[in-house]
Protein backbone atom coordinates (compact mmCIF):
# COMPACT_ATOMS: atom_id res chain seq x y z
CA UNK A 1 0.00 0.00 0.00
CA UNK A 2 1.28 3.41 -1.00
CA UNK A 3 0.35 6.39 1.19
CA UNK A 4 1.28 8.73 -1.65
CA UNK A 5 -1.52 7.24 -3.74
CA UNK A 6 -4.01 7.74 -0.89
CA UNK A 7 -2.85 11.34 -0.53
CA UNK A 8 -3.20 11.87 -4.29
CA UNK A 9 -6.70 10.39 -4.29
CA UNK A 10 -7.81 12.71 -1.49
CA UNK A 11 -6.12 15.66 -3.17
CA UNK A 12 -7.96 14.75 -6.37
CA UNK A 13 -11.26 14.85 -4.49
CA UNK A 14 -10.57 18.30 -3.08
CA UNK A 15 -9.51 19.71 -6.45
CA UNK A 16 -12.61 18.28 -8.14
CA UNK A 17 -15.20 18.89 -5.42
CA UNK A 18 -13.68 21.34 -2.91
CA UNK A 19 -15.52 24.38 -4.20
CA UNK A 20 -18.86 22.56 -4.35
CA UNK A 21 -18.28 21.36 -0.78
CA UNK A 22 -17.69 24.89 0.45
CA UNK A 23 -20.87 26.11 -1.26
CA UNK A 24 -23.04 23.37 0.22
CA UNK A 25 -21.36 23.85 3.62
CA UNK A 26 -22.27 27.54 3.63
CA UNK A 27 -25.83 26.71 2.58
CA UNK A 28 -26.24 24.13 5.34
CA UNK A 29 -24.75 26.47 7.98
CA UNK A 30 -27.24 29.14 6.94
CA UNK A 31 -30.15 26.66 7.13
CA UNK A 32 -29.09 25.58 10.63
CA UNK A 33 -28.61 29.23 11.71
CA UNK A 34 -32.04 30.09 10.35
CA UNK A 35 -33.70 27.13 12.10
CA UNK A 36 -31.96 27.73 15.42
CA UNK A 37 -32.76 31.44 15.27
CA UNK A 38 -36.47 30.71 14.94
CA UNK A 39 -36.54 27.90 17.50
CA UNK A 40 -37.71 28.74 20.99
CA UNK A 41 -34.73 27.15 22.71
CA UNK A 42 -32.26 28.93 20.46
CA UNK A 43 -30.95 25.70 19.06
CA UNK A 44 -32.29 23.17 16.61
CA UNK A 45 -34.08 20.13 17.93
CA UNK A 46 -32.50 16.69 18.00
CA UNK A 47 -34.90 15.40 15.35
CA UNK A 48 -34.03 18.33 13.09
CA UNK A 49 -30.36 17.58 13.66
CA UNK A 50 -30.92 13.98 12.58
CA UNK A 51 -32.70 15.24 9.47
CA UNK A 52 -29.89 17.67 8.63
CA UNK A 53 -27.27 15.01 9.24
CA UNK A 54 -29.14 12.80 6.81
CA UNK A 55 -29.45 15.61 4.28
CA UNK A 56 -25.76 16.43 4.49
CA UNK A 57 -24.96 12.75 4.26
CA UNK A 58 -26.86 12.41 1.01
CA UNK A 59 -25.23 15.50 -0.49
CA UNK A 60 -21.67 14.57 0.47
CA UNK A 61 -21.97 10.81 0.08
CA UNK A 62 -23.27 11.37 -3.44
CA UNK A 63 -20.29 13.57 -4.16
CA UNK A 64 -17.67 11.35 -2.57
CA UNK A 65 -19.08 8.10 -3.90
CA UNK A 66 -20.68 9.20 -7.14
CA UNK A 67 -18.11 7.02 -8.76
CA UNK A 68 -20.20 5.38 -11.44
CA UNK A 69 -22.18 8.30 -12.80
CA UNK A 70 -22.19 9.73 -15.41
CA UNK A 71 -21.36 6.97 -17.87
CA UNK A 72 -17.64 6.64 -18.39
CA UNK A 73 -16.85 7.80 -14.89
CA UNK A 74 -16.49 4.22 -13.67
CA UNK A 75 -13.75 3.47 -16.20
CA UNK A 76 -12.08 6.75 -15.35
CA UNK A 77 -12.18 6.00 -11.62
CA UNK A 78 -11.27 2.32 -11.80
CA UNK A 79 -8.22 3.02 -13.98
CA UNK A 80 -6.75 5.67 -11.66
CA UNK A 81 -3.40 4.14 -10.70
CA UNK A 82 -4.12 3.21 -7.11
CA UNK A 83 -5.07 -0.15 -5.64
CA UNK A 84 -8.62 -0.99 -4.56
CA UNK A 85 -7.47 -0.89 -0.94
CA UNK A 86 -5.99 2.60 -1.42
CA UNK A 87 -9.21 3.79 -3.04
CA UNK A 88 -11.32 2.33 -0.22
CA UNK A 89 -9.11 3.94 2.43
CA UNK A 90 -9.16 7.32 0.66
CA UNK A 91 -12.95 7.19 0.42
CA UNK A 92 -13.18 6.07 4.03
CA UNK A 93 -11.05 8.99 5.22
CA UNK A 94 -13.21 11.40 3.25
CA UNK A 95 -16.50 10.09 4.55
CA UNK A 96 -15.57 9.15 8.12
CA UNK A 97 -13.17 11.98 8.94
CA UNK A 98 -13.67 14.86 6.53
CA UNK A 99 -17.44 14.61 6.28
CA UNK A 100 -17.91 14.32 10.06
CA UNK A 101 -15.65 17.32 10.67
CA UNK A 102 -17.79 19.25 8.20
CA UNK A 103 -20.96 18.00 9.88
CA UNK A 104 -19.85 18.98 13.38
CA UNK A 105 -18.52 22.32 12.13
CA UNK A 106 -21.77 23.08 10.29
CA UNK A 107 -23.92 22.26 13.32
CA UNK A 108 -21.68 24.22 15.74
CA UNK A 109 -21.34 27.19 13.43
CA UNK A 110 -24.99 27.25 12.40
CA UNK A 111 -26.23 27.07 15.97
CA UNK A 112 -23.77 29.72 17.10
CA UNK A 113 -24.77 32.06 14.27
CA UNK A 114 -28.45 31.50 15.08
CA UNK A 115 -27.72 32.17 18.76
CA UNK A 116 -25.80 35.36 17.95
CA UNK A 117 -28.71 36.60 15.88
CA UNK A 118 -30.98 35.79 18.81
CA UNK A 119 -28.71 37.75 21.12
CA UNK A 120 -28.88 40.79 18.86
CA UNK A 121 -32.62 40.93 19.35
CA UNK A 122 -32.63 39.83 22.97
CA UNK A 123 -29.55 41.00 24.93
CA UNK A 124 -30.57 38.80 27.88
CA UNK A 125 -30.34 35.69 25.77
CA UNK A 126 -27.57 33.47 27.03
CA UNK A 127 -25.42 32.29 24.17
CA UNK A 128 -24.26 28.72 24.57
CA UNK A 129 -22.10 26.54 22.39
CA UNK A 130 -23.93 23.43 21.49
CA UNK A 131 -22.06 20.20 20.87
CA UNK A 132 -24.32 18.48 18.40
CA UNK A 133 -23.68 14.87 19.32
CA UNK A 134 -21.91 12.60 21.77
CA UNK A 135 -19.77 9.52 21.21
CA UNK A 136 -22.79 7.20 20.93
CA UNK A 137 -24.30 9.32 18.19
CA UNK A 138 -20.97 9.53 16.42
CA UNK A 139 -20.61 5.74 16.44
CA UNK A 140 -24.15 5.41 15.07
CA UNK A 141 -23.37 7.93 12.32
CA UNK A 142 -20.17 6.05 11.42
CA UNK A 143 -22.15 2.83 11.10
CA UNK A 144 -24.72 4.49 8.85
CA UNK A 145 -21.98 6.07 6.78
CA UNK A 146 -20.32 2.70 6.27
CA UNK A 147 -23.66 1.34 5.03
CA UNK A 148 -24.03 4.31 2.66
CA UNK A 149 -20.48 3.85 1.46
CA UNK A 150 -21.25 0.25 0.57
CA UNK A 151 -24.55 1.31 -1.04
CA UNK A 152 -22.76 3.82 -3.21
CA UNK A 153 -20.53 1.09 -4.60
CA UNK A 154 -23.24 -1.56 -4.78
CA UNK A 155 -25.85 0.49 -6.59
CA UNK A 156 -24.94 2.34 -9.74
CA UNK A 157 -27.72 4.91 -9.81
CA UNK A 158 -29.59 6.87 -7.12
CA UNK A 159 -27.36 5.25 -4.54
CA UNK A 160 -28.51 7.33 -1.53
CA UNK A 161 -32.22 6.70 -2.14
CA UNK A 162 -31.77 2.99 -2.80
CA UNK A 163 -29.55 2.54 0.25
CA UNK A 164 -32.04 4.44 2.41
CA UNK A 165 -34.86 2.21 1.16
CA UNK A 166 -32.86 -0.91 1.98
CA UNK A 167 -32.12 0.41 5.49
CA UNK A 168 -35.81 1.19 6.03
CA UNK A 169 -36.77 -2.26 4.70
CA UNK A 170 -34.31 -3.94 7.08
CA UNK A 171 -35.68 -1.95 10.03
CA UNK A 172 -39.26 -2.81 9.07
CA UNK A 173 -38.28 -6.45 8.76
CA UNK A 174 -36.91 -6.47 12.31
CA UNK A 175 -39.92 -4.59 13.66
CA UNK A 176 -42.26 -7.09 12.03
CA UNK A 177 -40.10 -9.95 13.25
CA UNK A 178 -40.12 -8.53 16.75
CA UNK A 179 -43.82 -7.77 16.99
CA UNK A 180 -45.13 -10.84 15.25
CA UNK A 181 -42.93 -13.89 15.32
CA UNK A 182 -40.93 -13.30 18.50
CA UNK A 183 -43.76 -11.57 20.31
CA UNK A 184 -46.51 -13.97 19.35
CA UNK A 185 -44.73 -17.29 19.35
CA UNK A 186 -42.02 -16.80 21.91
CA UNK A 187 -42.96 -14.29 24.59
CA UNK A 188 -46.76 -14.35 24.56
CA UNK A 189 -47.07 -18.09 24.18
CA UNK A 190 -45.73 -18.50 27.68
CA UNK A 191 -45.82 -15.62 30.21
CA UNK A 192 -42.74 -17.06 31.92
CA UNK A 193 -40.77 -16.22 28.81
CA UNK A 194 -41.32 -12.50 29.48
CA UNK A 195 -39.54 -12.86 32.79
CA UNK A 196 -36.77 -14.93 31.20
CA UNK A 197 -36.31 -12.29 28.49
CA UNK A 198 -36.19 -9.44 31.02
CA UNK A 199 -33.67 -11.29 33.21
CA UNK A 200 -31.50 -12.08 30.23
CA UNK A 201 -31.54 -8.45 29.15
CA UNK A 202 -30.67 -7.30 32.67
CA UNK A 203 -27.76 -9.70 32.93
CA UNK A 204 -26.03 -8.68 29.77
CA UNK A 205 -24.17 -5.43 29.29
CA UNK A 206 -26.36 -3.79 26.66
CA UNK A 207 -23.99 -0.91 26.06
CA UNK A 208 -21.05 -3.20 25.43
CA UNK A 209 -23.08 -5.31 23.00
CA UNK A 210 -24.17 -2.14 21.23
CA UNK A 211 -20.54 -1.06 20.79
CA UNK A 212 -19.43 -4.49 19.64
CA UNK A 213 -22.30 -4.79 17.15
CA UNK A 214 -21.63 -1.26 15.88
CA UNK A 215 -17.92 -1.92 15.39
CA UNK A 216 -18.60 -5.25 13.69
CA UNK A 217 -21.18 -3.66 11.39
CA UNK A 218 -18.73 -0.85 10.55
CA UNK A 219 -15.91 -3.30 9.78
CA UNK A 220 -18.25 -5.59 7.84
CA UNK A 221 -19.53 -2.85 5.52
CA UNK A 222 -16.06 -1.43 4.97
CA UNK A 223 -14.81 -4.87 4.05
CA UNK A 224 -17.80 -5.37 1.75
CA UNK A 225 -17.08 -2.01 0.09
CA UNK A 226 -13.51 -3.04 -0.63
CA UNK A 227 -14.67 -6.43 -1.91
CA UNK A 228 -17.37 -4.93 -4.12
CA UNK A 229 -15.00 -2.32 -5.55
CA UNK A 230 -12.52 -5.08 -6.35
CA UNK A 231 -15.20 -7.07 -8.13
CA UNK A 232 -16.67 -4.12 -9.99
CA UNK A 233 -16.57 -4.27 -13.77
CA UNK A 234 -17.09 -1.35 -16.10
CA UNK B 1 18.22 4.03 -10.16
CA UNK B 2 15.46 1.44 -10.47
CA UNK B 3 15.72 -0.45 -13.75
CA UNK B 4 12.47 -0.46 -15.71
CA UNK B 5 10.87 -3.87 -16.09
CA UNK B 6 10.85 -5.32 -19.57
CA UNK B 7 8.30 -7.75 -20.93
CA UNK B 8 8.42 -9.96 -24.01
CA UNK B 9 4.66 -9.76 -24.28
CA UNK B 10 3.21 -6.70 -22.63
CA UNK B 11 -0.27 -8.11 -23.15
CA UNK B 12 -0.96 -11.80 -22.96
CA UNK B 13 -4.45 -13.26 -23.25
CA UNK B 14 -4.76 -17.03 -23.00
CA UNK B 15 -7.85 -19.12 -23.67
CA UNK B 16 -10.19 -16.27 -22.89
CA UNK B 17 -13.89 -17.03 -22.69
CA UNK B 18 -16.18 -14.10 -22.16
CA UNK B 19 -19.90 -13.51 -22.40
CA UNK B 20 -22.23 -10.86 -21.06
CA UNK B 21 -25.06 -11.77 -18.74
CA UNK B 22 -27.58 -12.01 -21.56
CA UNK B 23 -25.71 -15.04 -22.79
CA UNK B 24 -24.16 -14.11 -26.16
CA UNK B 25 -20.60 -15.38 -26.28
CA UNK B 26 -18.16 -12.62 -27.14
CA UNK B 27 -14.88 -14.53 -26.92
CA UNK B 28 -14.41 -18.24 -27.20
CA UNK B 29 -10.94 -19.52 -26.37
CA UNK B 30 -9.29 -16.33 -27.55
CA UNK B 31 -5.51 -16.07 -27.50
CA UNK B 32 -3.52 -12.91 -28.11
CA UNK B 33 0.02 -11.73 -27.42
CA UNK B 34 1.11 -8.18 -28.07
CA UNK B 35 4.62 -6.76 -27.84
CA UNK B 36 5.98 -3.32 -27.13
CA UNK B 37 7.28 -1.04 -29.86
CA UNK B 38 4.19 -1.33 -32.07
CA UNK B 39 1.08 0.61 -32.89
CA UNK B 40 -1.53 -2.09 -33.28
CA UNK B 41 -4.78 -1.50 -35.09
CA UNK B 42 -7.64 -3.54 -33.65
CA UNK B 43 -10.37 -4.16 -36.20
CA UNK B 44 -13.62 -6.05 -36.25
CA UNK B 45 -17.23 -5.73 -37.23
CA UNK B 46 -19.71 -3.96 -34.96
CA UNK B 47 -20.28 -6.08 -31.87
CA UNK B 48 -17.15 -8.17 -32.46
CA UNK B 49 -15.95 -7.26 -28.97
CA UNK B 50 -13.21 -4.70 -29.64
CA UNK B 51 -14.11 -2.47 -26.69
CA UNK B 52 -14.64 -5.51 -24.47
CA UNK B 53 -11.18 -6.75 -25.42
CA UNK B 54 -9.65 -3.39 -24.44
CA UNK B 55 -11.56 -3.54 -21.16
CA UNK B 56 -10.31 -7.05 -20.39
CA UNK B 57 -6.75 -5.88 -21.02
CA UNK B 58 -7.30 -2.92 -18.67
CA UNK B 59 -8.85 -5.18 -15.99
CA UNK B 60 -12.28 -3.61 -16.32
CA UNK B 61 -13.98 -6.80 -17.48
CA UNK B 62 -13.29 -10.24 -16.06
CA UNK B 63 -13.21 -13.24 -18.40
CA UNK B 64 -15.20 -16.30 -17.38
CA UNK B 65 -12.23 -18.52 -18.18
CA UNK B 66 -8.65 -18.03 -19.22
CA UNK B 67 -5.98 -15.61 -18.11
CA UNK B 68 -5.39 -12.00 -18.99
CA UNK B 69 -1.96 -10.65 -18.10
CA UNK B 70 -1.00 -7.04 -18.61
CA UNK B 71 2.58 -5.95 -17.91
CA UNK B 72 3.16 -9.22 -16.13
CA UNK B 73 0.22 -8.72 -13.73
CA UNK B 74 -3.18 -10.40 -13.73
CA UNK B 75 -5.24 -7.60 -15.29
CA UNK B 76 -8.37 -8.21 -13.19
CA UNK B 77 -6.50 -7.33 -9.97
CA UNK B 78 -6.09 -3.76 -11.25
CA UNK B 79 -2.90 -3.31 -9.25
CA UNK B 80 -1.51 0.20 -9.00
CA UNK B 81 1.77 -1.00 -10.57
CA UNK B 82 -0.12 -2.06 -13.69
CA UNK B 83 -2.43 0.96 -13.84
CA UNK B 84 0.38 3.50 -13.57
CA UNK B 85 1.76 2.12 -16.83
CA UNK B 86 -1.54 1.91 -18.68
CA UNK B 87 -3.83 4.62 -19.99
CA UNK B 88 -7.23 4.02 -21.53
CA UNK B 89 -8.93 7.06 -23.03
CA UNK B 90 -12.45 6.05 -23.92
CA UNK B 91 -14.48 6.78 -27.01
CA UNK B 92 -16.85 8.99 -25.02
CA UNK B 93 -14.35 10.66 -22.76
CA UNK B 94 -15.36 11.45 -19.21
CA UNK B 95 -14.08 14.73 -17.86
CA UNK B 96 -14.63 16.27 -14.42
CA UNK B 97 -15.85 19.87 -14.10
CA UNK B 98 -12.39 21.37 -13.57
CA UNK B 99 -9.89 23.33 -15.66
CA UNK B 100 -7.22 21.65 -17.78
CA UNK B 101 -4.59 22.95 -15.35
CA UNK B 102 -6.40 21.35 -12.42
CA UNK B 103 -6.88 18.13 -14.34
CA UNK B 104 -3.11 17.91 -14.61
CA UNK B 105 -2.75 18.73 -10.90
CA UNK B 106 -5.25 15.96 -10.07
CA UNK B 107 -4.04 13.14 -12.24
CA UNK B 108 -0.42 13.75 -13.29
CA UNK B 109 0.96 12.78 -9.83
CA UNK B 110 -0.32 9.24 -10.39
CA UNK B 111 1.94 8.82 -13.43
CA UNK B 112 5.66 8.83 -12.64
CA UNK B 113 6.69 9.62 -16.21
CA UNK B 114 4.19 12.36 -16.91
CA UNK B 115 5.86 15.12 -18.91
CA UNK B 116 4.19 18.50 -18.64
CA UNK B 117 6.21 19.97 -21.51
CA UNK B 118 5.04 17.20 -23.79
CA UNK B 119 1.47 17.76 -22.67
CA UNK B 120 1.63 21.47 -23.43
CA UNK B 121 3.26 20.77 -26.78
CA UNK B 122 0.47 18.36 -27.79
CA UNK B 123 -2.16 20.84 -26.64
CA UNK B 124 -0.43 23.54 -28.64
CA UNK B 125 -0.45 21.33 -31.75
CA UNK B 126 -4.16 20.71 -31.20
CA UNK B 127 -4.59 24.49 -30.92
CA UNK B 128 -5.83 24.40 -27.35
CA UNK B 129 -4.27 27.49 -25.92
CA UNK B 130 -5.77 28.09 -22.51
CA UNK B 131 -5.01 25.79 -19.62
CA UNK B 132 -7.69 27.54 -17.60
CA UNK B 133 -10.61 26.43 -19.74
CA UNK B 134 -13.05 24.25 -17.87
CA UNK B 135 -13.11 20.76 -19.39
CA UNK B 136 -16.89 20.47 -19.25
CA UNK B 137 -17.19 23.75 -21.18
CA UNK B 138 -15.21 22.32 -24.11
CA UNK B 139 -16.76 20.60 -27.12
CA UNK B 140 -16.59 16.82 -27.40
CA UNK B 141 -13.72 17.05 -29.90
CA UNK B 142 -11.75 19.47 -27.72
CA UNK B 143 -12.21 17.31 -24.64
CA UNK B 144 -10.91 14.41 -26.63
CA UNK B 145 -7.86 16.38 -27.71
CA UNK B 146 -7.06 17.24 -24.08
CA UNK B 147 -7.46 13.66 -22.91
CA UNK B 148 -5.43 12.26 -25.83
CA UNK B 149 -2.68 14.82 -25.10
CA UNK B 150 -2.74 13.86 -21.43
CA UNK B 151 -2.73 10.14 -22.25
CA UNK B 152 0.33 10.49 -24.47
CA UNK B 153 2.14 12.73 -21.98
CA UNK B 154 1.76 10.12 -19.20
CA UNK B 155 4.32 8.05 -21.12
CA UNK B 156 2.72 4.85 -19.93
CA UNK B 157 4.01 1.64 -21.48
CA UNK B 158 0.55 0.71 -22.72
CA UNK B 159 -1.96 3.00 -24.36
CA UNK B 160 -5.37 1.60 -25.22
CA UNK B 161 -7.43 3.82 -27.48
CA UNK B 162 -11.05 3.28 -28.44
CA UNK B 163 -12.06 5.16 -31.59
CA UNK B 164 -9.64 8.02 -30.88
CA UNK B 165 -10.42 9.97 -34.05
CA UNK B 166 -14.21 9.93 -33.61
CA UNK B 167 -15.29 13.49 -32.98
CA UNK B 168 -12.05 15.04 -34.26
CA UNK B 169 -12.31 17.44 -37.18
CA UNK B 170 -10.33 16.80 -40.39
CA UNK B 171 -7.23 18.93 -39.54
CA UNK B 172 -7.14 17.42 -36.05
CA UNK B 173 -6.98 13.91 -37.47
CA UNK B 174 -3.72 14.86 -39.19
CA UNK B 175 -2.39 16.39 -35.98
CA UNK B 176 -3.44 13.25 -34.13
CA UNK B 177 -1.33 11.15 -36.52
CA UNK B 178 1.59 13.53 -36.05
CA UNK B 179 1.57 13.42 -32.27
CA UNK B 180 1.04 9.66 -32.25
CA UNK B 181 4.19 9.32 -34.30
CA UNK B 182 5.98 11.61 -31.84
CA UNK B 183 4.76 9.58 -28.87
CA UNK B 184 5.47 6.09 -30.22
CA UNK B 185 8.69 4.45 -29.12
CA UNK B 186 10.36 1.06 -28.83
CA UNK B 187 9.05 0.43 -25.33
CA UNK B 188 5.51 1.52 -25.87
CA UNK B 189 2.56 -0.55 -26.97
CA UNK B 190 -0.31 1.35 -28.51
CA UNK B 191 -3.49 -0.54 -29.31
CA UNK B 192 -6.06 1.41 -31.27
CA UNK B 193 -9.55 0.10 -31.85
CA UNK B 194 -11.22 1.85 -34.73
CA UNK B 195 -13.50 1.71 -37.73
CA UNK B 196 -11.85 4.80 -39.21
CA UNK B 197 -9.13 2.89 -41.05
CA UNK B 198 -8.37 5.78 -43.40
CA UNK B 199 -7.52 7.99 -40.42
CA UNK B 200 -4.89 5.65 -39.15
CA UNK B 201 -3.61 3.45 -41.95
CA UNK B 202 -0.23 5.19 -42.19
CA UNK B 203 0.22 5.02 -38.44
CA UNK B 204 -0.47 1.39 -37.75
CA UNK B 205 2.39 -1.07 -38.05
CA UNK B 206 0.56 -4.19 -36.90
CA UNK B 207 -2.96 -5.44 -37.40
CA UNK B 208 -5.24 -7.45 -35.14
CA UNK B 209 -8.55 -8.61 -36.62
CA UNK B 210 -11.24 -9.91 -34.35
CA UNK B 211 -14.16 -12.00 -35.56
CA UNK B 212 -16.68 -14.31 -34.00
CA UNK B 213 -14.88 -14.54 -30.69
CA UNK B 214 -11.47 -15.30 -32.16
CA UNK B 215 -8.41 -13.48 -33.41
CA UNK B 216 -8.38 -14.01 -37.17
CA UNK B 217 -5.16 -12.16 -37.76
CA UNK B 218 -2.37 -10.76 -35.61
CA UNK B 219 0.49 -9.74 -37.85
CA UNK B 220 2.87 -6.88 -38.49
CA UNK B 221 2.38 -4.73 -41.58
CA UNK B 222 5.64 -6.11 -43.01
CA UNK B 223 4.49 -9.65 -42.50
CA UNK B 224 1.18 -8.88 -44.16
CA UNK B 225 2.71 -7.24 -47.25
CA UNK B 226 5.18 -10.09 -47.41
CA UNK B 227 2.34 -12.55 -47.81
CA UNK B 228 -0.33 -10.46 -49.48
CA UNK B 229 -0.33 -8.09 -52.41
CA UNK B 230 -2.53 -4.97 -52.63
CA UNK B 231 -2.93 -3.54 -56.10
CA UNK B 232 -5.14 -1.64 -58.51
CA UNK B 233 -5.53 -3.13 -62.02
CA UNK B 234 -7.74 -2.56 -65.01
CA UNK B 235 -8.60 -6.23 -65.17
CA UNK B 236 -8.52 -9.13 -62.78
CA UNK B 237 -6.09 -11.12 -64.91
CA UNK B 238 -3.39 -12.30 -62.56
CA UNK B 239 -1.73 -15.62 -61.86
CA UNK B 240 -1.75 -14.95 -58.13
CA UNK B 241 -4.69 -16.34 -56.13
CA UNK B 242 -7.19 -13.51 -55.64
CA UNK B 243 -8.49 -13.18 -52.12
CA UNK B 244 -10.58 -10.10 -52.63
CA UNK B 245 -11.63 -7.87 -55.50
CA UNK B 246 -13.51 -4.61 -55.39
CA UNK B 247 -14.47 -2.49 -58.35
CA UNK B 248 -14.23 1.25 -58.14
CA UNK B 249 -13.73 4.20 -60.50
CA UNK B 250 -9.96 3.74 -60.53
CA UNK B 251 -10.21 0.09 -61.56
CA UNK B 252 -10.17 -3.16 -59.64
CA UNK B 253 -8.77 -3.15 -56.15
CA UNK B 254 -7.23 -6.53 -55.55
CA UNK B 255 -5.83 -8.47 -52.66
CA UNK B 256 -3.87 -11.46 -53.82
CA UNK B 257 -1.42 -13.88 -52.33
CA UNK B 258 2.07 -12.51 -52.83
CA UNK B 259 3.66 -15.47 -54.54
CA UNK B 260 6.03 -13.30 -56.59
CA UNK B 261 7.19 -11.32 -53.54
CA UNK B 262 6.16 -7.97 -54.92
CA UNK B 263 6.40 -5.03 -52.54
CA UNK B 264 3.06 -3.25 -52.16
CA UNK B 265 1.50 -0.87 -49.67
CA UNK B 266 -0.86 -2.23 -47.04
CA UNK B 267 -4.48 -1.19 -47.44
CA UNK B 268 -6.23 -2.01 -44.18
CA UNK B 269 -9.75 -1.78 -45.55
CA UNK B 270 -8.99 -4.21 -48.37
CA UNK B 271 -7.11 -6.45 -45.96
CA UNK B 272 -10.08 -6.55 -43.59
CA UNK B 273 -12.46 -7.53 -46.38
CA UNK B 274 -10.05 -10.13 -47.70
CA UNK B 275 -9.62 -11.66 -44.26
CA UNK B 276 -13.38 -11.79 -43.69
CA UNK B 277 -13.91 -13.62 -46.99
CA UNK B 278 -11.00 -16.06 -46.66
CA UNK B 279 -10.72 -16.92 -43.01
CA UNK B 280 -9.30 -20.38 -43.48
CA UNK B 281 -6.79 -19.40 -46.16
CA UNK B 282 -5.62 -16.43 -44.07
CA UNK B 283 -5.17 -18.74 -41.13
CA UNK B 284 -3.08 -21.09 -43.29
CA UNK B 285 -0.99 -18.23 -44.67
CA UNK B 286 -0.24 -16.52 -41.39
CA UNK B 287 -0.26 -19.31 -38.88
CA UNK B 288 1.64 -21.89 -40.93
CA UNK B 289 4.63 -23.22 -39.02
CA UNK B 290 6.99 -22.82 -41.98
Amino acid sequence: MNTKNIFNLIRRYFIESGRKDINSFILIVLIIAFLSFFSISGRISDSMMVFLTFLMGIIYAGRIFGIFLPAGRAIHYLTIPASTMEKTIANGLLIFVYFNILLIAALLLGNTLGGLAHKLLDPNYHLHFYMPFDLDNLILILVFESVYMFGSIYFKQRTAIKTSLVIIAVFLFFIVLDTTLIGRYFIHSNPENIQIAEETLNNINGELIEYVVSILTFVFFNFMTWLRLRETEA
Amino acid sequence: MKKPKTYINMIQLQNINFSYHKGRTIFDDLNLSLEGGHIYGLFGKNGAGKTTLLKIIAGLRFPKHGSSTTLGQPAALRKAEMLKDLYFPQEEVYVPAISIRNYVKCYAPFYENFDNEQFEEYLHLFEITSMDDKLTALSHGQRKKVIISFALATNTKILLMDEPTNGLDIPSKGIFRKIMTMAANEERLILISTHQVRDLHCLIDAVVILDNGHILLNASADNITDKLCFKITDDTGTDEPILYCEENLRGNLLVTENIHHIETKLDIELLFNAVMLNKERINELFNAKN
